[in-house]
């Protein structure tokens, strides 16, 4: 009897999961974004106690220790000022150096533990302009690609993933390719360059850069450097590995391409 | 008197478990050990589950399953059906088949923490293909469940307490 009204109750429980999951299908936004804010509140809760100094507490003298209270305080309100100082000039740099880019910067607030390519969530959202589809990047070149945005927060699948496909080329021999995750490769923070020509002429030491045809990367952001040229163990086509000018599971700031000259425009030459 | 206190129970538990999907990526909270990270709402359903009736781990299950879609990919999925299964599974396991002691319930939790990631990565196998599959199962997926399982004790002995020893 009892074992009778517990399979009632799975019963019902997965029809409703399968209703929700096919009505809320990417719509569950309110409660994502909710998800996401206790680690935002973490992670600055985080950098104000790594800033905290030991303590040497005198009971007798109670002024010394509000003075103690105080300098720890102000301590730790120049250590977030200094690193934020030192993000932003980071990618004032990079505004510098490309005009044409509007950077929203932001903070890796959360990394997926489901996710085998090191996918994270940042402390931005749509209300600071963040859109589904805007690059990734850090100073040291491509990241990844907003693949949902929330209120505040966003989810950014990196290059180690093959859900992310980037038309690349080749800066020393112009050769042409699309670079895409590998589940090899992922591990040693590589990825892999295919769909090359039979001819082509990528050597180890090359740099590879994004092509910016598509309208969705702009052109020239640095992606990584050939490490070697391999071959698909089922087809034998030409893959050229890419080791990542970023260090995609150590990243802790980044910055998101919000607008760029050429976004949305395909064209025939690259930049 | 006895409601109010297992409602009481179930409250802290349902707290638990919504701060746990809160924490579950949280930067810098979990290094990755071994390749893998543990899935912590994973852990908590299924610590969950091994101390609470059939009924309320089912809905534990689906709940804490259908946060850890929605902090993933957006929308309800694998993770809420697999722990309603668990939420089913284990507790009528552990009355039928097994004795209700902390050993019978370590294991289970075990092999259901193997079965519901193993299960993940089968399910990945026809999007990314069988290959890419074994290949992320055997860098990560082993790690994961082991350091899921680790993540569980922790929480089924909090949920023991919770419950005054019981079960």
């Amino acid at each position: 009897m009892r074992s009778g009204k517990n399979v009632k109750i799975l019963i019902i429980t997965l029809i409703i999961l399968l209703l929700m999951g096919v009505l809320s299908q990417g719509k569950t936004g309110f409660v994502s974004g909710g998800l996401g804010l206790l680690p935002l509140g973490i992670s600055s809760l985080r950098a104000s106690a790594s800033a905290t100094p030991d303590s040497a507490d005198t009971d007798e003298l109670s002024g010394l220790k509000k003075e103690n209270a105080e300098l720890k305080d102000r301590l730790a309100d120049y250590l977030d000022t200094k690193r934020e100082n030192e993000r932003l000039l980071k990618y004032f740099g990079i505004s510098k150096q490309n005009p044409g880019y509007r950077l929203t910067p932001a903070e890796v607030t959360a990394r997926d533990p489901d996710d085998d390519f090191g996918s994270f969530t940042i402390g931005r959202g749509t209300s600071d302009g963040v859109e589904e589809g805007d690059p990734v990047i850090t100073e040291n070149g491509l990241v990844g690609q907003v693949t949902r945005a929330e209120l505040l927060t966003s989810r950014v699948t990196t290059v180690l993933s093959p859900d992310i496909m980037i038309g690349a080329a080749d800066k020393q021999t112009n050769d042409k390719g699309v670079v895409r995750g590998s589940a090899l490769l992922s591990d040693k923070n590589q990825t892999a360059m295919t769909l090359l020509a039979e001819d082509n002429r990528i050597k180890p030491g090359d740099l590879v850069t994004t092509l910016g045809t598509g309208g969705v990367y702009p052109g020239s952001l640095m992606i990584g450097t050939v490490s070697g040229i391999g071959y698909d163990p089922f087809d034998s086509s030409p893959h050229a590995v890419l080791e990542l000018a970023e260090d995609i599971r150590r990243v802790e700031s980044v910055a998101v391409i919000t607008d760029f000259s050429g976004r949305g425009r395909v064209s025939a030459d690259g930049g | 008197m006895a409601v109010k206190r297992v409602a009481a129970r179930r409250a802290v538990i349902a707290l638990g478990l919504l701060l746990i999907a809160s924490l579950n990526g949280a930067a810098g909270l979990l290094p990755e050990l071994f390749g893998g990270r543990p899935l912590l709402i994973v852990s908590a359903a299924l610590a969950a589950a091994a101390c609470e009736d059939v009924s309320a781990a089912v809905i534990f299950g689906a709940v804490s399953g259908a946060l850890a879609d929605i902090s993933s990919s957006g929308g309800i999925g694998f993770y809420a059906f697999a722990l309603a299964v668990c939420g089913y599974a284990l507790p009528t396991l552990m009355r039928s088949r097994f004795r209700s002691n902390p050993p019978s319930a370590l294991l289970l939790i075990l092999c259901f923490a193997a079965a519901v990631i193993t299960a993940r990565y089968l399910v990945s196998a026809f999007r990314s293909g069988l290959f890419d599959s074994a290949v992320l199962f055997a860098l990560h997926g082993i790690s994961k469940i082991f350091l899921t399982f680790i993540c569980a004790v922790p929480l089924y002995f909090f949920d023991r307490m919770v419950m005054g020893g019981g079960r």
